[in-house]
């Protein structure tokens, strides 16, 4: 009774702290090896332990103790997130909707290496390459079928100007099956729309790769 | 004669609405013990669930098991759910005379909870499935014992009261509620309801995540929400019997409303639900351990001793 | 946090408050850090659980989670503390417009080939008199 009133003293002085509002703490049993049966050489019979046992019995102590804690986290507040309008926490290094990223003059980073379309576990890139009209070494076709990558990350890792990197978008979901084929560089391009992040992800994070 | 209608009306239309959202507080319920929030998106905070949960389960498909007795398929949950709402009809709501004014209704309600057995036989023997027949044997075991504990425990109040009839027994409890002498009595008698609902922890020939409702596993529709709905009247059942036998309803130091009633029902309905939060599932074996082993023995040297002190005192009625 | 007639108050009085239950299903008050080009407005309120102390509210009546643009995108995810309105983002010239999702619709993205034609089909040769 006094660990239950000590914890509502600390409720009402520490307001912002998780407390169990009816819960008394038992003190820890660490120390003391445990029966899982109630062996009849180990049960105590003196009257102290015999009566204990009793009132447990028929009062339902463990019970009633089993529903003040579901009481007690009755009043804690929900933890359920409102989804469109609050959403959960991610990380800069968050892998999902894949974009080609440019240099800041405009040009397009991706030098058709073909490292990413070789290291990539699912095979999901595709690539073919060919010289353009300036003679610089560029890609014609760039496809990464979104239903067959697992998003682990590994040719933005691959790639050596950092031309393909996995943009932090993961709300692009679609109806059709077609959609998801991302074809060259014209969805990825619009990596253009997710520039403004990806750039300040890759700032909080370039040191650690 | 309109008026006999009447009141059966007023009295039966607020109940099913009862039963409806009691469904929705039931999650609402379990959710905030578990720091979530329970169904807020449908109504305003979810309270039009209810409703929508109705129209969902109204317009699935009703399909029936094919070589089974259909008259038996159909049958057995309107049976389930007449019993439950013909057992309210016996309940004095406002400690005037209740809609069938009976000097019994002790026994008239011990008798169509034994008839509740039934419809759980039958739904399991007409679902033509070696599963749902497990479960509903299970069920009605469970259920069958646990109803010999709480006809013991009827008959301990019956004692203190003298009489068989609700509206009598809610006269008694003017001075002082049954609960403080017979309170081991109490505390049986809310255990047996819970198994005799089928509700956690005595819930395992229908426990919802792992066997996929048991006993009416072949049950869709129209007949789903029949027994799901019977379900819920029955726990609203076994909580008004509980507070009209122990909890004084609607009496409260000496003043007697029904609010009092409502207040009393919905503190047990809360609590079986609490139970529902809190406890794992008992396993068969213990859970008849329970009833044949400890409740029953109890029960019935309360039975011996409640007349043998009411004796010696001199205060028999 | 039971204070409901406070935010019921900074929410505008019990007929806004109705109106913002039926959209956002939840009555939440906060300081507005920012507005961004499409009209949607970004909240936070630190005295909420942490991990649910900034949310969205969205302008249009049918509302995506995919129309935040990417500068809030970051703020609103908790990868970074600062809002476009502190630390603007370093303008390219080749920034494009976002663009929300727009499956289902008809102007969703339909893929199609990049190359050119490997096979240049057979022109017949036109009989000329």
């Amino acid at each position: 009774m006094f660990r239950i009133s000590s914890n509502l003293y600390k409720a009402c002085i520490y307001r912002h702290t998780p407390i169990r509002y009816f819960s008394a703490q038992q003190p820890s049993r660490a120390h003391k090896y445990m029966y899982v049966t109630s062996h009849p050489d180990y049960i105590p019979m003196d009257w102290k332990s015999t009566m204990d046992r009793n009132a447990q019995t028929l009062l339902l102590t463990e019970l009633i103790t089993g529903l003040m804690v579901v009481i007690g986290s009755m009043f804690k507040e929900p933890v359920t997130i409102n989804y469109p309008f609050e959403k959960g926490p991610l990380s800069p290094r968050f892998r999902g909707e894949h974009a080609l990223r440019r240099y800041p003059n405009g040009e397009e980073r991706c030098i058709a290496c073909k490292l990413c379309e070789a290291i990539c576990p699912a095979q999901a890139i595709t690539i073919e390459a060919e010289e353009r009209e300036d003679g610089s070494r560029r890609t014609t076709r760039y496809d990464i079928d979104m239903t067959k990558c697992i998003y682990c990350g590994f040719c933005q890792e691959a790639c050596p100007v950092d031309a393909i990197v996995e943009g932090p978008n993961f709300e692009y979901s679609t109806e059709t099956h077609e959609e998801l084929l991302y074809n060259k560089e014209k969805l990825l391009n619009n990596g253009d729309r997710w520039e403004k992040e990806i750039a300040a992800n890759i700032d909080a994070d370039f040191l650690y790769r | 004669m309109m008026i006999k209608t009447m009141q059966t009306i007023m009295t039966f239309l607020p109940m099913l609405l009862t039963v409806a959202f009691l469904t929705l507080m039931e999650r609402k319920m379990l959710a905030t013990s578990q720091m979530r929030k329970g169904p807020n998106i449908v109504g305003f905070y979810g309270l039009l669930q209810p409703m929508a949960d109705a129209m969902k389960l109204m317009m699935k498909e009703a399909n029936k098991p094919n070589k089974t007795n259909s008259l038996l398929f159909t049958l057995s949950p309107m049976m389930s759910m007449s019993m439950a709402l013909t057992t309210w009809s016996l309940i004095p709501l406002h400690n005037k005379s209740p809609q069938s004014d009976t000097s019994m209704s002790m026994i008239m309600m011990l008798a169509l909870s034994s008839l509740s057995v039934y419809t759980i036989l039958l739904t399991g023997w007409a679902s033509n499935s070696k599963y749902s027949l497990l479960g509903s044997m299970r069920a009605t075991a469970q259920m069958m014992s646990y109803e010999m504990s709480i006809g013991l425990m009827m008959l301990c109040v019956m004692y203190l009261s003298s009489s068989l009839s609700l509206s009598t027994i809610t006269e008694s409890q003017m001075n002082i509620w049954f609960l403080m002498p017979l309170f081991p009595a109490f505390t049986m008698l809310l255990m047996s309801s819970l198994a005799e609902t089928n509700r956690t922890p005595f819930d395992l020939t229908e426990s919802e995540s792992e066997l996929v409702s048991g006993f009416n596993v072949e049950y869709s529709a129209t007949l789903f929400t029949l027994l799901f709905l019977a379900e819920y009247t029955n726990i609203l059942l076994m909580s008004a019997i509980l507070s009209m036998l122990f909890l004084g309803s609607t009496t409260m130091n000496n003043t007697s409303t029904p609010m009092m009633l409502a207040t009393k029902m919905l503190t047990i309905t809360y609590m079986f639900m609490w139970a529902r939060a809190t406890y794992p599932r008992t396993r068969y074996d213990q859970l008849m351990h329970l009833v044949w082993k400890s409740y029953l023995p109890m029960s019935l040297s309360l039975t011996m001793l409640i007349p043998s002190i009411m004796i010696f005192f001199h205060c028999s009625p | 946090m039971f204070s409901w007639w406070r935010t019921m108050q900074e929410s505008g009085g019990l007929w806004n408050s109705i109106k913002i239950i039926y959209r956002r299903s939840d009555l939440r008050v906060g300081t507005l850090v920012g507005e961004d080009a499409n009209g949607n407005k970004y909240y936070e309120n630190l005295r909420y659980q942490f991990g649910r102390h900034r949310f969205v509210d969205y302008k249009l009546k049918e509302f995506d989670a995919s129309q935040v643009p990417p500068e809030w995108h970051g703020w609103l995810h908790y990868m970074t503390d600062n809002p476009p309105t502190k630390v603007p983002p370093v303008p390219r010239k080749f920034h494009a417009e976002h663009q929300a999702n727009w499956t289902g619709t008809t102007k969703d993205y339909v893929p199609y080939s990049t190359t050119r034609p490997r096979i240049q089909s057979w022109i017949p040769p036109t009989n000329k008199q």
